[in-house]
């Protein structure tokens, strides 16, 4: 696994997740008066978390911006997501980030916080899409990486 | 030694005695049967000993060379004729051809999505998925509906790449033979196919379609080839030695106890027709 570019990611992202935690906790609590402190930090959701129903199915996503340990369920079950990099081109040393699940372990899809915020909805429609009338079952949260 | 042959030149005996290898296989009640190779297989998806021994990792072709042998090896237990053959997808590209056929693997699931419904694994009844991610008892196949198959360029292009695999040794890596085989990086010539045949091939418990492993076998013989053409020695795997939590060319592929030099010269074992 790239571990370097990975650590890389992840350092800036949680350093631009407390930037934008701490701001908007600041914010929040200067309109508010409410008190400030881990618990309201960590109940601030991601906006590209989705709820909804696709297909029958209800699908929900939440995404873990500082570690990429994003989480998807449908109809309750969970589905195993795994972050990945991958280069951008042929001998460069740029990555993207992608999500594969346990349905879509050889098709990874973009996601970011620019044209690709969806892609972890995209990976739960694309889980449902491959179900038809199937469920989840218990495999489908086995750890992969 | 074992010759391993196309699907699309094996006699109708070759095809049944491998048919009846493998659901004896499944069959089997005790030590490695059917669903024992498609509990590892997800298990090996997982990091393990801090090492990603089967994906997205240096060992990805040596683990998987060594997983078909000991699949090839439970098969002749049952039937010393058997060999596993390749399905050459840059020469058999339809949904009805081999080894899609009635008498081998069995054709595209219902409705383009659903059960597999001819052929000797249609039906759990014929075929019963035991290990799975999703709920079916049935095995299932979606043809087609994403991905595509590589060319014979694609193929080309890869067995040019002299060098097998460069650092971090991940899905990342952006230069190397094996990133290009395995689908980190263009032209992806091993992810692409799981995507096109989809159901049960698509997921991380996707042995429990046979054609799973005549499509490593084809992995496995381009490896060949690009062994063939730049070397089978030790000194073409990367990398050599000393890199934390990346499998090394002297370090045991786990969980089958042998060491990836080991695995590179397969020719004493089986070649490819």
């Amino acid at each position: 696994m790239n571990d370097i570019s990975r650590r890389d990611v992840f350092r800036h992202g949680a350093t631009a997740a407390l930037l934008a935690v701490t701001a908007t906790g600041i914010a929040g609590l200067a309109s508010s008066g409410a008190a400030a402190g881990p618990d309201r930090v960590a109940t601030l959701a991601d906006p590209r978390d989705f709820e909804e129903t696709y297909k029958g199915k209800k699908i929900k996503g939440e995404h873990d911006k500082a570690n990429g340990k994003h989480k998807v369920h449908i109809n309750g079950k969970k589905l195993g997501v795994v972050q990945v990099e991958l280069p951008v081109a042929p001998d460069s040393t740029a990555t993207y980030t992608a999500v594969i699940s346990t349905l879509s372990h050889f098709d990874p899809i973009p996601l970011d916080e620019g044209n690709n915020r969806d892609g972890l909805k995209k990976l739960a429609k694309l889980a449902v899409d491959q179900l038809g009338e199937q469920e989840l079952t218990h495999h489908a949260d086995h750890s992969h990486r | 030694m074992g010759t391993r042959k196309s699907v699309a030149a094996l006699t109708a005996t070759e095809k049944a005695n491998f048919v009846a290898a493998l659901k004896a296989l499944k069959a089997q009640t005790s030590g490695r049967n059917y669903d024992w190779f498609v509990r590892t297989h997800m298990d090996y998806f997982n990091n393990v000993n801090g090492h990603n021994y089967a994906h997205m990792s240096s060992s990805f072709l040596p683990w998987h060379r060594q997983y078909l042998l000991e699949l090839e090896n439970a098969l002749k237990a049952h039937n010393s004729a058997v060999d596993l053959p390749y399905w050459n997808w840059t020469a058999n590209r339809s949904t009805t051809g081999p080894p899609f056929t009635s008498d081998f693997m069995g054709g595209n699931g219902s409705g383009g999505n659903g059960p597999v419904t001819t052929g000797p694994f249609a039906g759990s009844t014929r075929w019963r998925i035991n290990v799975s991610a999703t709920s079916s008892t049935s095995l299932r196949r979606a043809m087609a509906l994403r991905g595509s198959l590589p060319t014979t360029s694609d193929a080309d292009s890869v067995m040019g790449v002299s060098t097998y695999d460069a650092s971090p040794w991940g899905s990342s890596s952006s230069s190397g033979m094996r990133n290009r085989v395995e689908g980190g990086l263009a032209p992806n010539l091993h992810n692409r196919i799981h995507v096109w045949v989809g159901g049960h091939m698509a997921q991380i418990d996707s042995p429990n379609d046979p054609v799973f492993f005549l499509h490593h076998c084809n992995v496995d013989r381009l490896y060949h080839l690009w062994q063939t053409r730049w070397g089978f020695g030790a000194d073409r795997y990367l990398p050599g030695g000393g890199v934390a939590n990346v499998v090394d060319v002297n370090e045991t592929l786990v969980p089958f106890g042998v060491t990836v030099a080991s695995t590179l010269d397969h020719r004493g074992l089986y070649t490819y027709a």
